[in-house]
């Protein structure tokens, strides 16, 4: 009986998750027109010196009816209606075709290790590699990808994070051709579907036989006092 | 078949108490409140008698009628516990509760794997003699999705586990996570939910304590669960 009542309860859950991602979308697109809206006012102020004061003039209008939606969603004594966003929606789609190609619904989204892949792919086969900066600014996306993937697929953050040790801590390193097949070898493990085992052990062994630094060198002046007092 | 570790994706919390008629002569002040605790500020919502309120980044989702109150987190950094006392603790006082009904806690791990297929095969190895229907001929050969469920229970708590095989897209799509990205997920990774639930009269003073403690052991339960899915049968 309580497992039953449970379950039900746990059925809710989910169906509460799914109103609340309709509830959050619709709430986002609502932000978006605004936005939207606000980007198409700019460029048509510019438009407007051509002589079109009267398609501003409309959009202007739109935008004012945006704000004050969000008014009415923003005090917690109204329910927020879904009348306002259709409303906002089918006034966007009534703005003159001009202002409608400046208009864009929605952003483009990039992963961090999408992004991470394409410089390291950029950074392997060209002369950049030779370059600290180059290798600096790769290692730091790299490590931004593996701070993300850490809660997605902890063995692409670690494949990640490894990569990134080794730009980094290799400054001075010349690219060989050998070091960069250990790099590319890395680059194709983050674009696979799955990570296994014998393979993240294998990415480790190909960057230390390649001469790549996983550590940061060992400084023997700041333990050059501590060898000295060994010795007394 | 190489299966990684598990990652909690997500921890929710479902509390219940007789329904409360001051529920909405408060509703205005409740939100604000809410959207205090997860540091929101436009990001609610009112549907039907439910009251939303999520955080900037939609990682954390709250959600309270007039007798239940669902707090979902997908935030890695957040402390479910923590997080969890304050929105109850705002919950209790604002609709002055003085004994609950219901106190329930579920994680949601993923464990990334291999290929869909391979943890399909996988689970029906696992599943024994009754396996052998993950390929029968009769259903079209071989299954689209399989998944397995266990009960346990005492006197007070009950465990609920579930055991699915996922793909990104069906995590995307589905009602389990919030994010509809599917690159926020593996490409194919196994489900493993536990729940932990109590169907009983408790007074409010005590219940946040049980309610803390009940969460930790679902925690507990889901990675000594997790390390044993990684055992060989």
């Amino acid at each position: 009986m309580t497992t039953a009542i449970a379950a039900e309860r746990a059925a809710s859950v989910k169906k509460t998750i799914a109103r609340h991602k309709g509830m959050a979308r619709e709430k986002q697109t609502l932000g978006e027109i605004d936005a939207s809206l606000g980007r198409a006012s700019a460029n048509l102020g510019r438009i407007s010196s051509l002589g079109t004061r009267k398609l501003r003039k409309r959009v202007e209008m739109r935008g004012t009816s945006g704000r004050f939606s969000n008014v009415m969603t923003r005090s917690p004594s109204l329910e927020p209606s879904r009348r306002y966003s259709r409303d906002l929606v089918k006034a966007l789609r009534q703005v003159s075709a001009p202002s409608v190609a400046l208009v864009h619904l929605h952003t483009e989204h990039i992963s961090s290790l999408d992004r991470a892949v394409g410089i390291l792919s950029t950074l392997v086969e060209s002369e950049q590699l030779s370059r600290a900066a180059a290798r600096a600014e790769a290692a730091r996306a790299l490590r931004r990808a593996g701070l993300d993937q850490s809660r997605i697929n902890p063995r692409v953050a670690s494949v990640a994070v490894l990569l990134s040790d080794a730009l980094l801590n290799s400054p001075t390193l010349e690219p060989s051709a050998e070091r960069r097949d250990a790099l590319r070898f890395g680059r194709n493990l983050l674009v696979d579907p799955f990570v296994g085992n014998e393979q993240e052990e294998d990415l480790f062994l190909r960057l230390t036989r390649a001469g790549w630094e996983m550590t940061p060198p060992f400084d023997r002046e700041a333990f050059a006092a501590l060898s000295g007092a060994g010795d007394g | 078949m190489d299966l990684q570790e598990s990652v909690i994706r997500q921890v929710h919390t479902l509390v219940g108490w007789p329904a409360s008629p001051r529920y909405s002569d408060i509703r205005g002040r409740l939100t604000e409140k809410l959207l205090t605790v997860v540091d929101a500020d436009e990001e609610w919502g009112w549907d039907g008698p439910m009251t939303a309120v999520w955080s900037e980044g939609e990682t954390i989702h709250l959600a309270v009628t007039p007798s239940e109150l669902v707090v979902a987190i997908e935030d890695p950094e957040v402390d479910p516990i923590a997080l969890c006392r304050d929105v109850i603790s705002v919950v209790r006082e604002e609709l002055r509760i003085a004994k609950f009904e219901f106190l329930g806690s579920s994680s949601i791990r993923l464990a990334p794997a291999p290929s869909i297929g391979e943890l399909n095969a996988w689970l029906a190895e696992r599943m024994g003699s009754l396996g052998r229907y993950a390929n029968y001929d009769p259903f079209g050969g071989k299954p689209k999705s399989l998944g397995i469920q266990v009960e346990f229970g005492d006197d007070d708590f009950s465990y609920d586990v579930d055991l699915r095989a996922m793909t990104a897209s069906e995590a995307a799509e589905g009602d389990d996570f919030f994010s509809e990205r599917e690159d926020d997920f593996p490409p194919a990774a196994l489900l493993l939910e536990v729940r932990r639930s109590r169907l009983a009269e408790i007074e409010a003073s005590k219940a946040l304590d049980l309610w803390e403690e009940s969460l930790t052991k679902n925690l507990e339960a889901g990675e000594r669960f997790d390390a044993i899915l990684r055992e060989e049968p």
